[in-house]
């Protein structure tokens, strides 16, 4: 038999020959076990009682500055209505008081909300001086931002805002903020126990960009240190102790598929709201991708038929998606992204260009009529061609 | 199906290719290697990504790229013969366990792309598409300056995944097979971490575990359904890289050496992070051999030392015949020889969240306390000692970067700190299991 050419050290034999756990009979097992039964209760302990308060709380479920028909009731749940806006903000009646007493809030929301984004948003005045995310879970925690709780202002304003989720642009069809109850509440245990229920449960919608793609699930910053002290003492023990590998890497293992049951949910949930909408197409991602597809096919006949392929086109659109995707499909033109401070008389000179063609929409300039367009370097062009809310302005 | 078919094929094609470049057009020891081995993708990536930077520079035809398939046809004949998987039942198991796994977390949810893929990587392939692989593609504020050329946003940006993105629209004239490809390239290179383990004696739980971490990282996952970032082929090749340096380092067959020079070469192919990854998988390696038996402590006095003195020292400045040192929060000079203007900010938060709190690893970072501690304190092997060097560098330079440089503005939004830890987390995972579960233990297990 050929020799291998990476033959393992002895160790590593030593270590290849024992598949079995004959060393669970170790006495250094007996210990290793206890020890590991310890800070097992020591971090659940630490997780509920360390620097706890007693438990008092605050309803605060309608204490949102509402207009009429801005907030109705349905069966057991509280609609906050978005009335068709791209953004919904609503004002929370919380004085800075009352969140220095109770500084969190606690949501429950039942599951309702995996079409929409949410969040709270502190202000002083105009200036914005924290977020933080609401996210869709039966229980939801949102602590107040450190930032906040240490400004000595006491007229910071709470505000509730949300919007649809846009995922490869298109909307779902649910567009309120629904909850059941909201409370002011102090960080006691059975508060840091709702958190961790809340935890196991919280979904989070995938959004096509990288920069959507973390925050699945947020712990505390309490959990993470008390989970890498837990694991730090736990695997410097074990090694300390010589436990062997075996039963080690069995722990690691379970403990890590333990960890990993709220992600595999959430991959799980987000794979069935992701085959209901957006079943796939043969040539796009979905219907907006569609309409995009149909209108850069036109664009470009029409260029070429009015001798214009080689005019550089600028897209100026409004989201994402929209933007780079209408990029994609027009490759084969000069296609660039327009940024609004783009000095476009010094652009045609430069490249020895009579025109620019600039690729916009209803959504950024109404109607396509340029005398509403707030850029007023755009007002000196004409609009040659106009389609399915997409506007090709020549200038 | 028909992506499928498609994404099997590219994936066949470069496999066959690089088997062949590996066994054949290298001299060497023979390799035993099946044709599982992540080594041959990557060895066909080299030869398709080098032919087609080889025809950008030269303004070569297209055609040329038909190498690739040819050199695979005749990988196939020559290449896989007589390769067949000797594995034993469990590890067999194991692997069925993890490809079920795969399907189901990563296979199924696929439609997703990402927008700012298509705006960069996938365009830049379509540019070339239209207007030649030699095209002249500049970022806009150089297209502007000079006459011709095309606008493309990642036109500064190395043009590995771009090349890959151009071959299959060239050859197939779709990027929807990419997905696949990238599912089925990744879940090779965790078969080829579980054959490496095993053949460093690892036992059949801690090749399971490494299979599971390296399946069910959150962020990891993610990118491989989105598809559309060269962070994970980046991760992908440091990893072997990391592994082909050991066995180098272990056994110092020339082969050896060669795949992992080769591997190295990919590094800056898909992003400018692989520059900085491959100078400090140099250091590491003269560090290592220079240092040999405390070279871990020298590390951390090192380290120590540059935090006591930024700590410490205010604004140090040392004069002497008309040169001056200086060491300041916010510059560091010696003399005419070199100085770096320091850009410190507090990003301290930014980089807990996105490693500990927003559970994009898993536990994967939690483990770094104790794998640090277990490592100063055991005696490792020599091979093994580079790759160690390396994760600790790479770990402190992603520090030294995001808190003293101008790349903190990226860190608000996680953005670049998410990108560079998926970059380092696979190398982690791998020192991780190989690191904790060193000497002491193994010897621990050898006990009857």
């Amino acid at each position: 038999m050929e020799k291998e050419p990476h033959m393992p050290d002895q160790a590593s034999l030593a270590g290849q020959n024992d598949r079995t756990p004959d060393n669970l009979k170790s006495p250094h097992w007996l210990g290793f076990m206890l020890l590991t039964c310890v800070l097992v209760v020591a971090f659940f302990c630490g997780l509920l009682f360390w620097g706890a308060k007693p438990h008092d709380e605050l309803d605060v479920t309608r204490s949102t500055q509402v207009q009429p028909g801005q907030m109705f009731f349905t069966e057991d749940h509280y609609h906050l209505s978005s009335q068709g806006a791209h953004v919904a903000e609503y004002l929370l009646d919380v004085s800075m008081e009352q969140w220095r007493q109770f500084p969190q809030l606690l949501i429950e929301t039942e599951f309702r909300n995996e079409q929409v984004w949410a969040q709270l948003m502190w202000k002083h005045g105009d200036e914005v001086l924290a977020t933080a995310p609401i996210k869709s879970s039966a229980v939801m925690l949102v602590h107040l931002p450190k930032s906040v709780k240490e400004n000595p202002n006491d007229d910071i304003t709470t505000h509730i805002r949300f919007g649809p989720l846009l995922d490869l642009g298109a909307a779902g069809d649910q567009r309120d903020f629904v909850f059941k109850q909201m409370r002011l509440t102090t960080d006691s245990a059975s508060i840091r126990w709702q958190g961790v229920l809340g935890y196991w449960q919280a979904f989070t919608p995938l959004r096509a960009s990288s920069l959507n793609y973390w925050s699945i699930q947020d712990v505390t910053p309490l959990t993470a240190w008390l989970l890498v002290l837990f694991l730090t003492v736990w695997l410097l023990a074990a090694w300390w102790l010589s436990v062997s590998v075996n039963g080690l890497a069995g722990f690691v293992l379970v403990m890590w598929l333990v960890a990993s049951l709220p992600w595999a949910m959430n991959h799980w949930k987000n794979k069935q709201f992701i085959d209901e909408r957006f079943q796939r197409l043969d040539s796009g991602i979905n219907d907006e991708d569609q309409q995009i597809i149909l209108f850069s096919e036109q664009l470009k006949s029409h260029l070429e038929a009015h001798q214009m392929a080689d005019t550089p086109v600028m897209v100026a659109l409004r989201g994402d998606f929209h933007r780079s995707r209408m990029a994609y499909h027009l490759h084969d033109l000069n296609v660039f992204m327009l940024s609004y401070d783009t000095d476009l008389d010094s652009l045609k000179q430069r490249k020895s260009v009579d025109h620019v063609l600039i690729l916009t929409s209803e959504a950024v300039i109404k109607g396509c009529d340029l005398d509403q367009s707030r850029f007023t370097d755009w007002q000196k062009g004409e609009v040659i061609w106009q389609m399915a809310g997409y506007c090709v302005v020549k200038r | 199906m028909m992506v499928i078919g498609q994404a099997a094929l590219f994936w066949v094609m470069l496999n066959a290719s690089g088997h062949l470049l590996v066994n054949h057009g290298l001299k060497g020891q023979h390799s035993k290697r099946g044709p599982l081995d992540a080594l041959n993708l990557f060895k066909g990536l080299f030869l398709l990504l080098i032919l087609a930077q080889l025809i950008q520079w030269l303004h070569l035809p297209d055609e040329l790229l038909l190498i690739v398939p040819i050199s695979a046809a005749l990988g196939l004949v020559f290449g896989f013969k007589n390769q067949v998987m000797q594995w034993h039942h469990p590890r067999l198991w194991v692997l069925l366990a993890l490809l079920v796994l795969t399907a189901w977390l990563l296979v199924f949810g696929m439609p997703l792309a990402a927008w700012d893929s298509w705006l960069g990587w996938e365009m830049k392939a379509q540019q070339w598409l239209d207007h030649g692989l030699s095209a002249h593609i500049q970022r806009y504020q150089d297209w502007i300056k000079q006459p011709g050329g095309w606008v493309s946003p990642t036109a500064h940006y190395p043009d590995g995944l771009s090349l890959l993105f151009y071959t299959g629209l060239k050859w197939f004239g779709n990027n929807q097979w990419f997905a696949w490809f990238l599912a089925l390239s990744y879940v090779q290179l965790v078969i080829t971490v579980i054959n490496h383990l095993h053949q460093k004696g690892l036992p059949i739980f801690s090749q399971s575990l490494a299979g599971l971490m390296l399946l069910t990282l959150p962020l990891m996952s993610n990118h491989i359904a989105m598809y559309g970032y060269a962070d994970v082929w980046l991760a992908m090749t440091l990893l072997l890289v990391v592994m082909r340096g050991e066995l180098w380092n272990q056994h110092h067959l020339l082969k050896d050496g060669r795949l992992a020079l080769m591997m190295c070469a990919l590094l800056p192919a898909f992003k400018s992070e692989g520059w900085v990854w491959l100078a400090l998988l140099l250091f590491s390696h003269l560090f290592s051999k220079f240092l040999i038996r405390k070279h871990r402590w020298v590390l951390v006095v090192m380290i120590s030392l540059v935090v006591w003195v930024w700590f410490g020292l205010d604004h140090w400045v040392h004069s002497w015949a008309g040169r001056s040192v200086v060491i300041s929060q916010d510059l560091i000079q010696l003399g005419a020889a070199f100085s770096i203007q320091l850009v410190p900010q507090d990003v301290s938060s930014e980089m807990f969240s996105g490693l500990f709190l927003q559970n994009n690893w898993s536990l994967l970072w939690y483990f770094l306390p104790a794998v640090l501690l277990i490592w100063a304190w055991d005696k490792y092997p020599k091979y093994m000692q580079v790759s160690q060097t390396f994760l600790i560098c790479s770990f402190a330079a992603f520090v030294v970067l995001f808190t003293f440089t101008d790349a903190s503005k990226w860190a608000e939004n996680y953005t670049a700190i998410n990108r560079i830890s998926l970059q380092l987390s696979l190398v982690f995972v791998y020192l991780f299991i190989t690191t904790w579960m060193g000497p002491k233990q193994r010897a621990a297990s050898a006990t009857p």
